[in-house]
Order: structure tokens, then C-alpha cells, then sequence
């Protein structure tokens, strides 16, 4: 069943409910205080927002919001931390674009306490969304930067019945809601995929030569430059970057080594096909070396045959293909693609190192490949750092049961918040797996999530995952070994665990048999298999005890 | 000038749109209480839409004022060339 979408604001915001996308939309009141008298038993988000913009300011009146600023703010604060598992999205506000005396207000002290108020408001929200998981801002105030308020707004639909945006104004929020939502649930793709010829520069670098190519400070060259600043910030977030183009490597090269408007350097993208090969087999390729499914890939080109070829092989990547209006370019890519498909809220430590991490992936690989598995996983001298129950990383730890879809056993999708509960819960452990190895830090790349079991005297692992950057290195089964001997000690204790097959998880459909457990049930519930596992700790430890003696894996707690 | 039919098939699918409903119930005969959607919100929001798509205005009094397909087909007929 899904849950109900609130909305609470000054003004009329019924009409998004009859756009797509936020299902029934519904809006009690025009108070802001039914903030603290709603039920919220069946309420799944709740948007907040207080419109200034049609308010008409004199200075009694900016005194007055002062107050009703001061309460709406402890409203909020008041509601998130009685409602942990609602989400609250609320607008940051702008003050009246348009002064009854303008010149009045900025040249004289009269606009002063305007600009404290704004900055005021905005700035404890910002601080309420970094303590609180449950709250993110909606950057109404940007919006209306970009768009003006004679775009936004309508004193027509406002006198009439109070909604004070136009068809486009609501459209620009209700895109920017959609979008806060799924980065919440964190709906973000992993690898952006790139063409060269005409998507990177204009121009083609074969024939025309590094000098050749468009790519500068003024005209096209400059928008070209613009979009490639705009994808050395996605990388910065962590999105990899990968190359897909039909070209000679060595002009590539030495376009990206000696171009001087070139922004992105080679080293940017962890893998690079530059080849003659088609792109849905150069595609294949980039999945498989990064160990990605295609539907984390996102595809730009300027060829709509190339585009199309490879959507019609695989589906799952998401293409767009390069606007003829190049003068736009970059607002396209903010506003379509990075909306879109690389929704983000919050940066991990991980997110920031992941090129990195992802490069000693690609050599470790290619050690793999030379020395033999087993003398490969014992060389690498793995050491795994166990944390328990710790607040710091409790970002991450949802981020990875959000997106792991390969070595996940159960496929449980969590929330910060919900981690959060976890934790706080003291029959639930959560645990956080760091990653160390020759080649360097992966930081945290396992979640387990164990809680005492209803059932038998002993322990129900609920989700177990490691992402797939350390997949085949017997890590898993360090991991399994430490905990049964973390919850026993010396006392024999049952495990009960399951597995819920989906169409990515295949690789761990043998994992609990190979630890030592034994099928217990199959059962069907909600639409999914589920397999449930028992096996007791002795022999979990026995069979586990040959494999671990041979990789060479050390593991540690947290200090 | 446009004729009234000529009018009502330019604006049927964006009322269809707007009220959620089969383009055949938008008729020259049609008064609020024959659409289940066409209630207040429902009458702004076909203003709003009609304005945005057939870029022309109309004032809050027009808007008001209006309360049948015929009224809203006479406004317009004035204003598309």
C-alpha cells in the first residue's frame, strides 16, 4: 500500500496532486500548524513550504515573520523528531522579489532586516537537514533565481484561489520533489559513459585535427568546455566515468594530452574504449571490467544510430543523445540527465575515492589474471576492519543496501533512518565492513545486519552484502567466520538465515550451503522465493576453517 | 473567424487532459456538473492549461465568469485569429 504524500503550505498547492508522478498529493490546510496536529500514521512524505513571494513586506510586518519563521522552524524540528520515519522536504524561501518601495530598500538600512530574514530561515534549515536523516531542502529559492518570479508566479490563480505558481512554476516543483525522492531512496546511476567526436568537443579529432576540434573560451568551443567541467563534477560525487568512442587511441591521446581547454584528462575515465568495435560490445566490455550490471550505465552520444544500437541490445542503459542546440547543452545535462538519473543528496568518503578505488580494482584484476586465484587472494594481504553499531558511517551503510544488487543475499532495501532504528534497537547489531589490501583502502564495502531471532535460541542474519568491487576474494566468508565467533563464544548457538533470490543475485545462491548451513524451507511470500537457512555455530566455524587458513585474511575490530 | 466546432476540437484533448476523461464528453453542451473533475480546482486548472497551450490570457473576471463550454468557446473565438 502506498503511503500518503502531504502537503502543508501557505498557499494553494492542490494542483500537483493532478500532475503525475506524486499519486494522491493531498493538502489539509493553509496552516502551517496542522504541522503538529496531523496523522501521521499513514503519511509516507511531507512537503513544507512557506511561499513569501506573494506576501506584501512593510517593516511591521517583517517583525511579524520573524516570530511565524521562528515557529515554523520548531514545528519542523518538532515533527522529525516524532515522525523518525516520515520524510520532510521542505522549500527554502525567498522574500518578495518585488518591494513596494525598491529604491527605498536598497540603497537605505530599511532592506536590511529583508536579507537577515531570508538568510535566517535558510541557514537553520540547511543545519536541521545535516543533524536530521529525515529532512532534505527543496532549493526553491534556485528555482526561482532561474526562472524569475513573473515566470513562477500568477496574481491571477493567487487572488482567485490562492495558488500562487503558474502551470510551469508547479511543473518546476513537482520535478524537483520527484527527483529529492529518488535520491532519497538513492536511485543514482554509477557509471556515465561518453562518446568523444561531437559530445566531448565539436568537431572530429581524426580529420580535424587537436587544433581542428571546437573546444575553447567563445562559442561552441566554450559550451563543449562547460559540459566537460559539468562531468568533472559528477566524478567528483563519485559517478565513474568511462569512454565509448569509435577512434584512433593515439589521436585521442594526444588531443587529452596536449588540447589546452581540455578539462577532463584521461586518468578521469577508469576504463576507455577507443577502438572500432561497436559500442554495445565496448559496453559489455566497460560492465564486466568494473564489475557494474548495465543498468547502473548511463550513455551519451551524438549518434542516433550508435544510441539506438545499443539500446536496442540492452535496454537497461539509460541513452541520450546530444541536443542540437549545443548553446544548451550544459543546462540539458543539468537539468535532464543529472536530474534524472544521477539524483544525490549526501557525498560518502566512498563517494569521493571511488575513481581511485575502482582503478586498483581494474589492476588487482589484472594480478588475478597472472598469478592463479588462491596465491592472487593470499598476496593481496586483505585486512578486514569489523565496525559495530557505528553512527559515522550510517550513510554509507544505507547507500550500500540501497544499490548492492550482486552479492546481496537478501536484496532489503534500507533508509537512513532505518539504519538508524537499527542501531538504536539493542536486539539489532549493524555491522560495517572495511576493506584494506595491498593496492590501498576500499573503505566500507560489507553490511550485516543481525538481530535475535523470535524463533530458536540464536541469531537471524537479515541481510548480508559486500559490494561487488571485492567480490571473489573470500572475504565473505572471513566475515561469517568472525561474527558466529563474535555471538557464541564457546556456546553452541543457531543461525537461522535466508536467501531471496533475484535476477542479480544468482552468484549467491550457493553461499549458505558453503558456509556450513543446510536448507531448512522455500517459501513464497510477497512475490519472492525465500530460502531459509539454519546451521549451528560449530558447524558453520569447521567448514569455514580450511578456506580462511588458506586466503590469508586478517580481521579486526574497530578501535 | 473560427467557428465554435472548429474551437472545440482544437481545445477537446487538453480538456480531456486536464479532467482526466474521454475526449467525447467534452461537448458544446457541457456545463461543470456533467464532469466529475471540473470543479474549482478543475476550472483553473483548464484556464491555466488553455493559456499555456493556445498562448492567450484571460482576466480573473473572464475566468469567474465563466461557466459553461459555450461562454469558455465565445471567449476564445475572440481571441484566436
Amino acid at each position: 500500500m502506498s503511503k500518503r504524500f502531504v502537503v502543508i503550505s501557505n498557499v494553494n498547492m492542490q494542483p500537483l496532486a493532478r500532475l503525475p508522478g506524486l499519486g494522491d498529493a493531498v493538502q489539509p490546510s493553509y496552516d502551517m500548524t496542522v504541522l503538529h496536529s496531523l496523522d501521521y500514521s499513514s503519511v509516507g512524505a511531507v512537503f513544507v513550504h512557506r511561499d513569501y513571494l506573494m506576501d506584501t513586506f512593510n517593516l511591521p510586518v517583517v517583525a511579524e515573520s520573524f516570530d511565524v519563521m521562528k515557529m515554523i522552524l520548531a514545528l519542523v524540528q518538532e515533527a522529525i523528531t516524532e515522525h523518525p520515519s516520515v520524510l520532510f522536504i521542505v522549500s527554502n524561501i525567498v522574500l518578495s522579489a518585488r518591494h513596494v518601495v525598491g529604491h527605498v530598500m536598497s540603497n537605505s538600512s530599511f532592506g536590511e532586516p529583508f536579507e537577515q530574514l531570508e538568510s535566517y530561515f535558510n541557514s537553520e534549515l540547511r543545519k536541521l537537514a545535516m543533524r536530521n536523516h529525515n529532512v532534505i531542502i527543496l532549493d526553491f529559492k534556485s528555482l526561482v533565481n532561474r526562472y524569475g518570479m513573473n515566470e513562477l508566479c500568477s496574481n491571477k490563480y493567487y487572488y482567485m484561489s490562492r495558488i500562487a505558481y503558474t502551470l510551469d512554476g508547479l511543473e518546476y516543483i513537482r520535478s524537483e520533489l520527484c527527483s529529492l525522492i529518488d535520491a532519497y531512496y538513492g536511485r543514482c546511476k554509477k557509471v556515465l559513459v561518453l562518446d568523444l567526436d561531437n559530445t566531448m568537443w565539436g568537431g572530429i579529432i581524426g580529420e580535424d585535427g587537436v587544433n581542428g576540434i571546437k573546444l575553447s573560451n567563445e562559442g561552441e568551443g566554450k559550451s563543449y568546455k562547460d559540459f566537460q567541467r559539468c562531468v568533472l563534477a559528477l566524478k567528483d560525487i563519485g559517478i565513474l566515468l568511462a569512454l565509448n568512442s569509435k577512434n584512433n587511441e593515439v589521436d585521442v591521446n594526444c588531443a587529452f594530452n596536449s588540447h589546452p581547454s581540455m578539462i577532463l584528462k584521461l586518468d578521469d575515465f577508469i576504463v576507455r574504449k577507443v577502438n572500432w568495435q561497436d559500442k554495445a560490445t565496448n559496453m559489455r566490455e566497460i560492465s564486466s571490467e568494473l564489475g557494474l550490471g548495465l543498468d547502473s550505465f548511463v550513455f551519451i552520444d551524438d549518434n542516433k544510430f550508435e544510441l539506438d544500437l545499443v539500446k536496442s541490445i540492452m535496454p537497461e542503459v539509460s541513452c541520450y543523445q546530444v541536443p542540437d542546440n549545443i548553446e544548451d547543452y550544459k543546462d540539458w545535462f543539468i537539468d535532464v540527465v543529472i536530474k534524472k538519473e544521477f539524483p544525490k543528496l549526501r557525498v560518502t568518503k566512498e563517494d569521493e575515492d571511488k575513481s581511485r578505488q575502482y582503478e586498483s580494482y581494474v589492476k588487482r584484476k589484472n594480478l588475478e589474471q597472472s598469478v592463479g586465484v588462491k596465491n592472487y587472494i593470499s598476496s593481496l594481504n586483505i585486512e578486514l576492519t569489523m565496525y559495530k553499531n557505528d553512527r559515522n558511517i550510517i550513510d554509507r551503510i544505507a547507500q550500500l543496501t540501497q544499490k548492492t544488487n550482486q552479492f546481496n543475499l537478501t536484496t532489503r532495501r534500507y533508509t537512513i533512518k532505518d539504519i538508524h532504528g537499527f542501531i538504536e534497537d539493542p536486539e539489532i547489531d549493524v555491522w560495517g565492513v572495511k576493506y584494506k589490501d595491498l593496492y590501498g583502502d576500499e573503505g566500507i564495502i560489507g553490511v550485516v545486519i543481525v538481530g535475535k531471532s523470535r524463533e530458536i535460541t540464536g541469531y537471524n542474519i537479515d541481510t548480508f552484502l559486500l559490494s561487488c568491487r571485492v567480490i571473489g576474494r573470500g572475504v565473505e566468508k572471513a566475515i561469517m567466520h568472525y561474527l558466529v565467533r563474535q555471538y557464541v563464544g564457546d556456546v553452541v548457538k543457531d543461525f537461522v538465515a535466508s536467501y531471496i533470490p533475484t535476477e542479480k543475485n544468482k552468484i549467491v545462491s550457493g553461499f549458505y550451503p558453503s558456509c556450513g548451513f543446510s536448507l531448512r524451507d522455500a517459501d513464497h511470500f510477497a512475490g519472492d522465493d525465500i530460502y531459509t537457512y539454519y546451521g549451528s555455530s560449530n558447524v558453520i566455524l569447521n567448514a569455514l576453517n580450511k578456506d580462511l587458513f588458506e586466503s590469508n585474511i586478517k580481521v579486526v575490530e574497530h578501535q | 473567424m473560427k467557428q465554435y466546432v472548429e474551437i472545440l476540437e482544437i481545445i477537446r484533448p487538453i480538456l480531456a487532459d486536464v479532467f482526466k476523461t474521454d475526449p467525447n464528453n467534452i461537448k458544446m453542451e457541457t456545463v461543470p456538473k456533467n464532469i466529475e473533475k471540473w470543479d474549482s480546482l478543475g476550472h483553473i486548472m483548464m484556464f491555466a492549461a488553455l493559456e499555456k497551450n493556445l498562448k492567450v490570457t484571460f482576466t480573473m473576471r473572464e475566468i469567474m465568469m465563466c461557466d459553461s463550454m459555450v461562454c469558455l468557446l465565445h471567449m476564445l473565438r475572440g481571441r484566436m485569429k
